[in-house]
Protein backbone atom coordinates (compact mmCIF):
# COMPACT_ATOMS: atom_id res chain seq x y z
CA UNK A 1 0.00 0.00 0.00
CA UNK A 2 2.64 1.99 0.87
CA UNK A 3 4.79 1.43 -2.47
CA UNK A 4 1.72 1.26 -4.43
CA UNK A 5 -0.33 4.71 -3.18
CA UNK A 6 1.64 6.43 -0.42
CA UNK A 7 4.73 7.41 -2.99
CA UNK A 8 2.51 8.09 -5.44
CA UNK A 9 1.43 11.04 -3.97
CA UNK A 10 3.59 13.75 -4.61
CA UNK A 11 3.61 13.72 -8.34
CA UNK A 12 -0.54 13.34 -8.88
CA UNK A 13 -1.38 16.18 -6.39
CA UNK A 14 1.06 18.42 -8.45
CA UNK A 15 -0.26 17.19 -11.82
CA UNK A 16 -4.07 17.20 -10.58
CA UNK A 17 -3.04 20.83 -9.12
CA UNK A 18 -1.92 22.47 -12.12
CA UNK A 19 -4.91 20.71 -14.22
CA UNK A 20 -7.27 22.47 -11.82
CA UNK A 21 -5.67 25.93 -12.32
CA UNK A 22 -5.48 25.04 -16.01
CA UNK A 23 -8.98 24.03 -16.30
CA UNK A 24 -9.81 27.50 -14.33
CA UNK A 25 -8.06 29.69 -17.14
CA UNK A 26 -9.20 27.92 -20.09
CA UNK A 27 -12.86 27.70 -19.38
CA UNK A 28 -12.82 31.25 -18.05
CA UNK A 29 -11.75 32.13 -21.47
CA UNK A 30 -13.63 30.14 -23.30
CA UNK A 31 -16.87 31.41 -21.24
CA UNK A 32 -16.04 35.16 -21.87
CA UNK A 33 -15.90 34.50 -25.73
CA UNK A 34 -19.14 32.77 -26.21
CA UNK A 35 -21.28 33.64 -23.07
CA UNK A 36 -19.75 36.97 -22.08
CA UNK A 37 -19.61 35.83 -18.49
CA UNK A 38 -17.54 33.30 -16.12
CA UNK A 39 -19.83 32.54 -13.36
CA UNK A 40 -20.43 29.02 -14.10
CA UNK A 41 -16.43 28.49 -14.60
CA UNK A 42 -16.41 27.20 -11.25
CA UNK A 43 -19.33 24.51 -11.83
CA UNK A 44 -18.27 23.29 -15.38
CA UNK A 45 -14.82 23.17 -14.13
CA UNK A 46 -15.66 20.73 -10.67
CA UNK A 47 -18.25 18.85 -12.50
CA UNK A 48 -15.37 18.13 -15.32
CA UNK A 49 -13.01 17.05 -12.94
CA UNK A 50 -15.03 14.84 -10.70
CA UNK A 51 -16.99 13.04 -14.06
CA UNK A 52 -13.77 12.98 -15.85
CA UNK A 53 -10.55 14.28 -14.91
CA UNK A 54 -9.99 13.63 -11.59
CA UNK A 55 -10.15 9.36 -11.87
CA UNK A 56 -8.72 9.09 -15.60
CA UNK A 57 -5.76 11.46 -14.72
CA UNK A 58 -4.84 9.71 -11.56
CA UNK A 59 -4.98 6.46 -12.78
CA UNK A 60 -3.15 7.36 -16.08
CA UNK A 61 -0.24 8.35 -13.58
CA UNK A 62 -0.47 5.36 -11.15
CA UNK A 63 -0.47 3.28 -14.08
CA UNK A 64 3.11 4.91 -15.22
CA UNK A 65 4.35 4.36 -11.50
CA UNK A 66 3.05 1.39 -10.10
CA UNK A 67 1.24 -0.52 -13.58
CA UNK A 68 5.36 -0.29 -14.97
CA UNK A 69 6.49 -1.30 -11.41
CA UNK A 70 4.40 -4.37 -10.69
CA UNK A 71 5.19 -5.70 -14.43
CA UNK A 72 8.83 -5.09 -13.83
CA UNK A 73 8.79 -6.68 -10.47
CA UNK A 74 6.86 -10.11 -12.14
CA UNK A 75 8.93 -10.12 -15.18
CA UNK A 76 12.30 -10.16 -12.91
CA UNK A 77 10.80 -12.46 -10.91
CA UNK A 78 10.19 -14.79 -14.22
CA UNK A 79 13.99 -14.29 -15.28
CA UNK A 80 15.65 -15.50 -12.27
CA UNK A 81 13.02 -18.32 -11.72
CA UNK A 82 11.68 -17.13 -8.59
CA UNK A 83 7.76 -17.73 -10.12
CA UNK A 84 8.98 -21.14 -11.17
CA UNK A 85 9.75 -21.65 -7.07
CA UNK A 86 6.90 -20.58 -6.32
CA UNK A 87 5.32 -23.22 -8.61
CA UNK A 88 7.43 -25.67 -6.74
CA UNK A 89 6.08 -24.35 -3.45
CA UNK A 90 2.49 -25.04 -4.81
CA UNK A 91 1.59 -21.13 -4.25
CA UNK A 92 -0.89 -19.72 -6.35
CA UNK A 93 0.36 -16.95 -8.05
CA UNK A 94 -3.07 -14.85 -8.57
CA UNK A 95 -3.67 -15.41 -4.60
CA UNK A 96 0.01 -14.10 -3.62
CA UNK A 97 1.25 -11.65 -5.99
CA UNK A 98 -1.56 -10.55 -7.79
CA UNK A 99 -4.44 -10.24 -5.22
CA UNK A 100 -2.54 -7.97 -3.22
CA UNK A 101 -1.12 -5.64 -5.48
CA UNK A 102 -5.21 -5.14 -6.91
CA UNK A 103 -6.57 -4.41 -2.99
CA UNK A 104 -3.85 -2.01 -2.95
CA UNK A 105 -4.28 -0.30 -6.01
CA UNK A 106 -7.95 -0.19 -5.56
CA UNK A 107 -7.72 1.42 -2.34
CA UNK A 108 -5.02 4.05 -3.84
CA UNK A 109 -6.81 4.92 -7.33
CA UNK A 110 -9.98 5.85 -4.97
CA UNK A 111 -8.26 7.45 -2.30
CA UNK A 112 -6.08 9.40 -4.50
CA UNK A 113 -8.27 10.07 -7.32
CA UNK A 114 -10.70 11.59 -4.12
CA UNK A 115 -7.82 13.71 -2.55
CA UNK A 116 -6.41 14.81 -5.95
CA UNK A 117 -9.84 16.45 -6.86
CA UNK A 118 -9.83 18.12 -3.50
CA UNK A 119 -6.49 19.74 -4.23
CA UNK A 120 -7.08 20.71 -7.99
CA UNK A 121 -10.81 22.17 -6.47
CA UNK A 122 -8.50 24.25 -4.05
CA UNK A 123 -6.08 25.21 -6.58
CA UNK A 124 -9.32 26.26 -8.80
CA UNK A 125 -10.71 28.03 -5.75
CA UNK A 126 -7.39 30.18 -5.51
CA UNK A 127 -7.05 31.09 -8.65
CA UNK A 128 -10.83 31.70 -9.25
CA UNK A 129 -10.71 34.21 -6.28
CA UNK A 130 -7.70 35.97 -8.01
CA UNK A 131 -8.42 35.73 -11.43
CA UNK A 132 -12.32 36.07 -11.86
CA UNK A 133 -12.97 38.10 -8.60
CA UNK A 134 -15.35 34.78 -6.93
CA UNK A 135 -14.93 34.41 -3.52
CA UNK A 136 -13.43 30.92 -2.03
CA UNK A 137 -17.13 30.65 -0.53
CA UNK A 138 -18.95 31.51 -3.63
CA UNK A 139 -16.63 29.26 -5.62
CA UNK A 140 -17.18 25.81 -3.14
CA UNK A 141 -21.24 27.15 -3.53
CA UNK A 142 -21.34 26.56 -6.75
CA UNK A 143 -19.26 23.37 -6.88
CA UNK A 144 -21.17 21.82 -4.24
CA UNK A 145 -24.53 22.93 -6.18
CA UNK A 146 -23.41 21.40 -9.47
CA UNK A 147 -21.75 18.45 -8.89
CA UNK A 148 -24.30 15.70 -7.02
CA UNK A 149 -23.45 12.95 -5.29
CA UNK A 150 -23.67 10.41 -7.86
CA UNK A 151 -21.02 11.83 -9.79
CA UNK A 152 -19.13 11.22 -6.50
CA UNK A 153 -20.20 7.49 -6.49
CA UNK A 154 -19.40 7.59 -10.74
CA UNK A 155 -16.19 9.09 -10.03
CA UNK A 156 -15.27 6.45 -7.74
CA UNK A 157 -16.60 3.70 -9.74
CA UNK A 158 -14.12 4.63 -12.43
CA UNK A 159 -11.74 4.96 -9.72
CA UNK A 160 -11.70 1.47 -8.81
CA UNK A 161 -12.46 -0.32 -12.20
CA UNK A 162 -9.43 1.39 -13.56
CA UNK A 163 -7.25 0.36 -10.37
CA UNK A 164 -8.16 -2.92 -10.99
CA UNK A 165 -6.93 -2.79 -14.64
CA UNK A 166 -3.70 -1.68 -13.54
CA UNK A 167 -2.45 -4.49 -11.26
CA UNK A 168 -3.99 -7.24 -13.91
CA UNK A 169 -2.52 -6.17 -17.06
CA UNK A 170 0.63 -5.24 -15.37
CA UNK A 171 0.90 -8.47 -14.06
CA UNK A 172 -0.33 -10.19 -17.39
CA UNK A 173 2.70 -8.55 -19.02
CA UNK A 174 5.04 -9.72 -16.30
CA UNK A 175 3.93 -13.07 -16.47
CA UNK A 176 4.27 -13.09 -20.25
CA UNK A 177 7.29 -12.03 -20.47
CA UNK A 178 10.37 -13.19 -22.58
CA UNK A 179 13.63 -13.95 -20.70
CA UNK A 180 16.66 -11.64 -20.45
CA UNK A 181 16.66 -7.85 -19.29
CA UNK A 182 15.67 -6.32 -22.25
CA UNK A 183 12.41 -8.24 -22.03
CA UNK A 184 11.14 -7.09 -18.35
CA UNK A 185 11.56 -3.30 -20.11
CA UNK A 186 9.45 -4.53 -22.48
CA UNK A 187 7.06 -6.25 -20.46
CA UNK A 188 7.43 -2.33 -18.17
CA UNK A 189 6.30 -0.25 -21.49
CA UNK A 190 3.67 -2.37 -22.60
CA UNK A 191 2.29 -2.55 -19.26
CA UNK A 192 2.07 1.26 -19.46
CA UNK A 193 0.74 1.08 -22.82
CA UNK A 194 -1.89 -1.39 -22.52
CA UNK A 195 -3.27 -0.10 -19.37
CA UNK A 196 -3.62 3.53 -20.34
CA UNK A 197 -4.99 2.55 -23.55
CA UNK A 198 -7.42 0.49 -21.58
CA UNK A 199 -8.20 2.75 -18.94
CA UNK A 200 -8.90 5.81 -21.90
CA UNK A 201 -11.25 2.75 -23.56
CA UNK A 202 -12.95 1.76 -20.21
CA UNK A 203 -13.88 5.47 -19.74
CA UNK A 204 -15.59 6.32 -22.65
CA UNK A 205 -17.74 2.60 -22.05
CA UNK A 206 -18.55 3.61 -18.48
CA UNK A 207 -19.25 6.83 -19.60
CA UNK A 208 -21.55 5.82 -22.14
CA UNK A 209 -23.15 3.87 -20.07
CA UNK A 210 -23.42 6.40 -16.52
CA UNK A 211 -25.62 8.40 -19.66
CA UNK A 212 -27.36 5.59 -20.65
CA UNK A 213 -28.52 4.65 -17.28
CA UNK B 1 8.64 -48.34 -24.71
CA UNK B 2 8.52 -49.82 -21.26
CA UNK B 3 5.86 -48.83 -19.77
CA UNK B 4 5.90 -50.29 -16.34
CA UNK B 5 6.46 -49.04 -13.11
CA UNK B 6 9.23 -50.33 -11.31
CA UNK B 7 9.27 -50.13 -7.18
CA UNK B 8 12.63 -49.09 -6.32
CA UNK B 9 12.32 -45.88 -9.26
CA UNK B 10 10.65 -42.69 -7.52
CA UNK B 11 10.73 -40.44 -10.64
CA UNK B 12 9.36 -42.19 -14.40
CA UNK B 13 9.77 -40.23 -17.31
CA UNK B 14 7.91 -42.08 -20.10
CA UNK B 15 7.97 -40.85 -23.97
CA UNK B 16 7.18 -37.39 -23.21
CA UNK B 17 7.49 -35.08 -25.79
CA UNK B 18 7.87 -30.96 -25.25
CA UNK B 19 8.24 -27.67 -27.03
CA UNK B 20 7.98 -24.36 -26.30
CA UNK B 21 5.27 -22.32 -28.21
CA UNK B 22 4.67 -23.39 -32.13
CA UNK B 23 8.38 -23.97 -32.24
CA UNK B 24 8.62 -26.48 -34.85
CA UNK B 25 11.62 -28.89 -33.23
CA UNK B 26 10.65 -30.21 -29.54
CA UNK B 27 13.14 -29.74 -27.19
CA UNK B 28 12.39 -32.77 -25.36
CA UNK B 29 11.36 -35.51 -27.61
CA UNK B 30 9.91 -39.11 -26.79
CA UNK B 31 12.45 -39.24 -23.66
CA UNK B 32 12.48 -42.10 -21.39
CA UNK B 33 14.00 -41.66 -18.15
CA UNK B 34 14.02 -43.15 -14.59
CA UNK B 35 15.47 -42.49 -11.29
CA UNK B 36 15.61 -44.72 -8.44
CA UNK B 37 15.56 -44.42 -4.94
CA UNK B 38 18.21 -42.62 -3.12
CA UNK B 39 20.40 -42.91 -6.14
CA UNK B 40 22.62 -39.60 -7.82
CA UNK B 41 22.42 -39.57 -11.23
CA UNK B 42 24.12 -37.16 -13.70
CA UNK B 43 22.71 -34.92 -16.78
CA UNK B 44 25.33 -34.28 -18.60
CA UNK B 45 25.16 -32.56 -22.49
CA UNK B 46 25.75 -29.34 -23.88
CA UNK B 47 24.58 -26.24 -23.42
CA UNK B 48 20.93 -25.57 -24.69
CA UNK B 49 20.07 -29.38 -25.41
CA UNK B 50 17.00 -29.47 -22.79
CA UNK B 51 18.95 -30.44 -19.94
CA UNK B 52 16.65 -27.61 -17.38
CA UNK B 53 13.87 -28.26 -19.48
CA UNK B 54 13.66 -31.83 -18.83
CA UNK B 55 13.99 -30.74 -14.84
CA UNK B 56 11.15 -28.57 -14.92
CA UNK B 57 9.29 -31.02 -16.47
CA UNK B 58 10.24 -33.89 -14.30
CA UNK B 59 9.39 -31.54 -11.34
CA UNK B 60 5.95 -30.81 -12.52
CA UNK B 61 6.79 -27.24 -13.72
CA UNK B 62 6.09 -27.90 -17.05
CA UNK B 63 3.77 -30.34 -18.89
CA UNK B 64 4.88 -32.39 -21.63
CA UNK B 65 2.72 -32.28 -24.93
CA UNK B 66 3.22 -36.28 -24.92
CA UNK B 67 4.07 -38.99 -22.19
CA UNK B 68 4.03 -38.48 -18.88
CA UNK B 69 5.78 -38.06 -15.55
CA UNK B 70 5.62 -40.33 -12.72
CA UNK B 71 6.51 -39.63 -9.20
CA UNK B 72 6.49 -42.74 -7.05
CA UNK B 73 4.12 -44.49 -9.14
CA UNK B 74 1.91 -41.68 -9.73
CA UNK B 75 1.05 -40.16 -12.89
CA UNK B 76 1.42 -36.37 -12.67
CA UNK B 77 -1.12 -35.27 -15.91
CA UNK B 78 -3.82 -38.17 -14.53
CA UNK B 79 -3.77 -36.52 -11.22
CA UNK B 80 -6.30 -33.43 -9.88
CA UNK B 81 -4.77 -30.79 -8.68
CA UNK B 82 -4.84 -31.57 -4.61
CA UNK B 83 -2.91 -35.10 -5.15
CA UNK B 84 -0.76 -33.33 -7.59
CA UNK B 85 0.62 -30.56 -5.04
CA UNK B 86 0.78 -33.47 -2.59
CA UNK B 87 2.72 -35.80 -4.59
CA UNK B 88 5.10 -33.10 -5.55
CA UNK B 89 5.78 -31.76 -2.27
CA UNK B 90 8.14 -34.57 -2.08
CA UNK B 91 10.20 -33.27 -4.85
CA UNK B 92 12.59 -29.90 -4.55
CA UNK B 93 14.47 -28.52 -7.09
CA UNK B 94 17.19 -25.79 -7.30
CA UNK B 95 17.41 -23.06 -9.67
CA UNK B 96 20.44 -22.02 -12.23
CA UNK B 97 19.36 -18.77 -11.77
CA UNK B 98 18.95 -19.17 -8.30
CA UNK B 99 15.25 -18.93 -7.97
CA UNK B 100 15.73 -17.51 -4.09
CA UNK B 101 13.37 -14.71 -3.02
CA UNK B 102 15.69 -11.35 -3.13
CA UNK B 103 12.67 -9.25 -1.26
CA UNK B 104 13.00 -11.93 1.50
CA UNK B 105 16.35 -12.08 3.86
CA UNK B 106 18.01 -15.60 4.09
CA UNK B 107 16.15 -16.49 7.18
CA UNK B 108 12.96 -15.84 5.70
CA UNK B 109 13.45 -17.67 2.28
CA UNK B 110 13.45 -20.77 4.38
CA UNK B 111 10.50 -19.54 6.78
CA UNK B 112 8.79 -19.10 3.75
CA UNK B 113 8.15 -22.14 3.14
CA UNK B 114 7.79 -23.70 6.03
CA UNK B 115 4.93 -20.99 6.38
CA UNK B 116 3.24 -21.83 3.30
CA UNK B 117 2.97 -25.72 3.53
CA UNK B 118 3.50 -26.84 7.03
CA UNK B 119 1.54 -26.77 9.90
CA UNK B 120 4.95 -26.00 12.37
CA UNK B 121 4.70 -23.48 15.10
CA UNK B 122 6.93 -20.14 14.36
CA UNK B 123 9.12 -21.27 16.83
CA UNK B 124 9.49 -25.03 15.31
CA UNK B 125 10.37 -23.74 11.67
CA UNK B 126 12.13 -21.02 13.32
CA UNK B 127 14.64 -24.58 14.81
CA UNK B 128 13.59 -26.36 11.13
CA UNK B 129 15.57 -23.43 9.37
CA UNK B 130 18.42 -22.71 11.72
CA UNK B 131 19.49 -26.48 11.85
CA UNK B 132 19.28 -26.38 7.74
CA UNK B 133 21.48 -23.26 7.81
CA UNK B 134 24.03 -25.01 10.54
CA UNK B 135 24.01 -27.89 7.87
CA UNK B 136 24.75 -25.77 4.48
CA UNK B 137 27.17 -23.34 6.07
CA UNK B 138 25.06 -20.36 6.59
CA UNK B 139 24.63 -19.90 10.15
CA UNK B 140 25.26 -15.83 11.06
CA UNK B 141 23.91 -14.67 7.77
CA UNK B 142 20.21 -14.71 8.50
CA UNK B 143 19.43 -11.32 8.60
CA UNK B 144 21.46 -10.60 4.47
CA UNK B 145 19.36 -10.38 1.21
CA UNK B 146 20.48 -13.13 -1.42
CA UNK B 147 21.35 -10.19 -3.77
CA UNK B 148 24.34 -9.35 -0.56
CA UNK B 149 26.13 -12.71 -0.83
CA UNK B 150 28.25 -14.54 -3.32
CA UNK B 151 27.55 -17.39 -5.77
CA UNK B 152 28.57 -19.84 -3.86
CA UNK B 153 26.61 -18.62 -0.84
CA UNK B 154 23.54 -18.19 -2.88
CA UNK B 155 23.63 -22.06 -4.40
CA UNK B 156 24.14 -23.03 -0.46
CA UNK B 157 20.82 -21.08 0.25
CA UNK B 158 19.41 -22.55 -2.87
CA UNK B 159 19.76 -26.05 -1.71
CA UNK B 160 19.26 -25.46 1.92
CA UNK B 161 15.28 -23.98 0.36
CA UNK B 162 15.14 -27.33 -1.53
CA UNK B 163 15.62 -29.16 1.02
CA UNK B 164 13.76 -27.32 4.12
CA UNK B 165 10.36 -29.49 3.41
CA UNK B 166 12.67 -32.73 3.66
CA UNK B 167 11.89 -33.97 0.59
CA UNK B 168 12.47 -37.45 -1.25
CA UNK B 169 13.53 -36.10 -4.59
CA UNK B 170 15.91 -32.87 -5.38
CA UNK B 171 16.65 -31.63 -8.83
CA UNK B 172 19.89 -29.72 -8.84
CA UNK B 173 19.76 -27.48 -12.19
CA UNK B 174 23.41 -26.58 -13.02
CA UNK B 175 24.72 -26.13 -8.97
CA UNK B 176 28.16 -25.14 -10.01
CA UNK B 177 27.70 -22.72 -13.06
CA UNK B 178 29.83 -19.30 -12.51
CA UNK B 179 31.59 -20.91 -9.56
CA UNK B 180 35.28 -21.28 -9.09
CA UNK B 181 37.01 -24.62 -8.58
CA UNK B 182 37.20 -24.78 -5.03
CA UNK B 183 33.55 -23.19 -4.47
CA UNK B 184 32.31 -25.79 -7.61
CA UNK B 185 33.67 -28.91 -5.28
CA UNK B 186 32.40 -27.58 -1.78
CA UNK B 187 28.93 -27.27 -3.81
CA UNK B 188 29.32 -30.88 -5.04
CA UNK B 189 30.39 -32.22 -1.53
CA UNK B 190 27.15 -30.61 0.47
CA UNK B 191 25.16 -32.22 -2.21
CA UNK B 192 26.55 -35.29 -2.05
CA UNK B 193 26.64 -35.49 1.72
CA UNK B 194 23.06 -34.04 2.15
CA UNK B 195 22.29 -37.04 -0.24
CA UNK B 196 24.00 -39.46 2.06
CA UNK B 197 22.66 -38.06 5.58
CA UNK B 198 18.73 -37.98 4.18
CA UNK B 199 18.74 -40.78 1.36
CA UNK B 200 17.47 -38.31 -1.48
CA UNK B 201 17.04 -39.37 -5.15
CA UNK B 202 18.99 -36.58 -6.65
CA UNK B 203 19.07 -35.35 -10.21
CA UNK B 204 21.97 -33.18 -11.23
CA UNK B 205 21.95 -31.09 -14.25
CA UNK B 206 25.74 -30.24 -15.31
CA UNK B 207 27.75 -29.32 -18.45
CA UNK B 208 31.02 -30.57 -16.27
CA UNK B 209 31.80 -33.72 -17.55
CA UNK B 210 35.00 -34.14 -15.00
CA UNK B 211 32.36 -33.03 -11.81
CA UNK B 212 29.93 -35.53 -13.18
CA UNK B 213 32.67 -38.34 -13.76
CA UNK B 214 34.37 -37.90 -10.45
CA UNK B 215 31.50 -38.32 -8.35
CA UNK B 216 30.64 -41.09 -10.96
CA UNK B 217 33.75 -43.04 -10.11
CA UNK B 218 33.80 -42.57 -5.75
CA UNK B 219 30.20 -43.14 -5.71
CA UNK B 220 28.40 -44.97 -8.28
CA UNK B 221 26.54 -42.84 -9.74
CA UNK B 222 24.87 -43.08 -12.99
CA UNK B 223 25.96 -40.71 -16.13
CA UNK B 224 22.82 -40.21 -18.74
CA UNK B 225 23.77 -37.84 -21.46
CA UNK B 226 20.96 -35.57 -23.17
CA UNK B 227 21.09 -34.42 -26.87
CA UNK B 228 18.85 -32.80 -28.88
CA UNK B 229 16.20 -33.79 -26.56
CA UNK B 230 16.86 -37.77 -25.86
CA UNK B 231 18.57 -39.34 -23.68
CA UNK B 232 22.08 -40.93 -26.12
CA UNK B 233 23.18 -42.99 -23.33
CA UNK B 234 23.03 -43.93 -19.86
CA UNK B 235 25.79 -45.84 -17.41
CA UNK B 236 28.25 -45.33 -15.16
CA UNK B 237 31.75 -42.93 -15.66
CA UNK B 238 33.61 -46.19 -17.65
CA UNK B 239 30.36 -46.88 -19.57
CA UNK B 240 30.39 -43.38 -20.63
CA UNK B 241 33.67 -43.04 -21.48
CA UNK B 242 33.76 -46.16 -23.49
CA UNK B 243 30.62 -44.87 -25.57
CA UNK B 244 30.57 -46.30 -29.34
CA UNK B 245 28.15 -43.11 -29.92
CA UNK B 246 30.26 -40.77 -32.00
CA UNK B 247 28.37 -37.54 -30.12
CA UNK B 248 29.29 -38.85 -26.59
CA UNK B 249 32.79 -40.18 -27.89
CA UNK B 250 33.28 -36.30 -29.18
CA UNK B 251 31.73 -35.10 -25.81
CA UNK B 252 33.86 -36.82 -23.60
CA UNK B 253 37.05 -36.45 -25.09
CA UNK B 254 36.51 -32.87 -25.88
CA UNK B 255 36.94 -33.25 -29.67
CA UNK B 256 36.75 -30.43 -31.99
CA UNK B 257 35.73 -32.12 -34.93
CA UNK B 258 32.31 -34.73 -34.98
CA UNK B 259 28.68 -34.60 -34.66
CA UNK B 260 28.38 -32.25 -32.13
CA UNK B 261 30.59 -29.48 -33.80
CA UNK B 262 28.81 -29.87 -37.25
CA UNK B 263 25.42 -29.58 -35.81
CA UNK B 264 26.54 -26.46 -34.76
CA UNK B 265 28.39 -25.13 -38.30
CA UNK B 266 25.08 -26.15 -39.79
Amino acid sequence: MYLLGVQSVPIIFVSLGFVGLMMILELAFHMRLVLKHDALVPAFSAVLMVRELGPVITCLLLTSRIGAGIAAEIGSMKVTEQLDALKMLSIDFIDYLVIPRWIGAVFSACTLTVLSIAVALFGGAFLATQKLGTSPGEYLNTVFFFVKFSDVVRCLIKAAIFGTLIPFIAAYQGFTCGTGSAAVGEAATQAVVRTSLSIIIADFILTYLFYAI
Amino acid sequence: MDTSINENEVVKAQGITFRYGDAPQPVIDLLDLSLKRSEVLFLIGLSGMGKTTLLKILAGLYSPQTGDVFIQGAPLAMLNSKDRRMILRRVSMTFQRSGLFDSLTVLENLLFPLKELTLFSPEQSLKVAQKILSQVELRGSESKFPFEMSGGMQKRLGIARALVLEPEVVFYDDPTAGLDPITSKHIVELILKVHKEKETATLIATSELDLALGVSRKNLARIAFLHEGRILQIGTAEEILDSNNPVVFQFVRGLLKGPLTRLESE
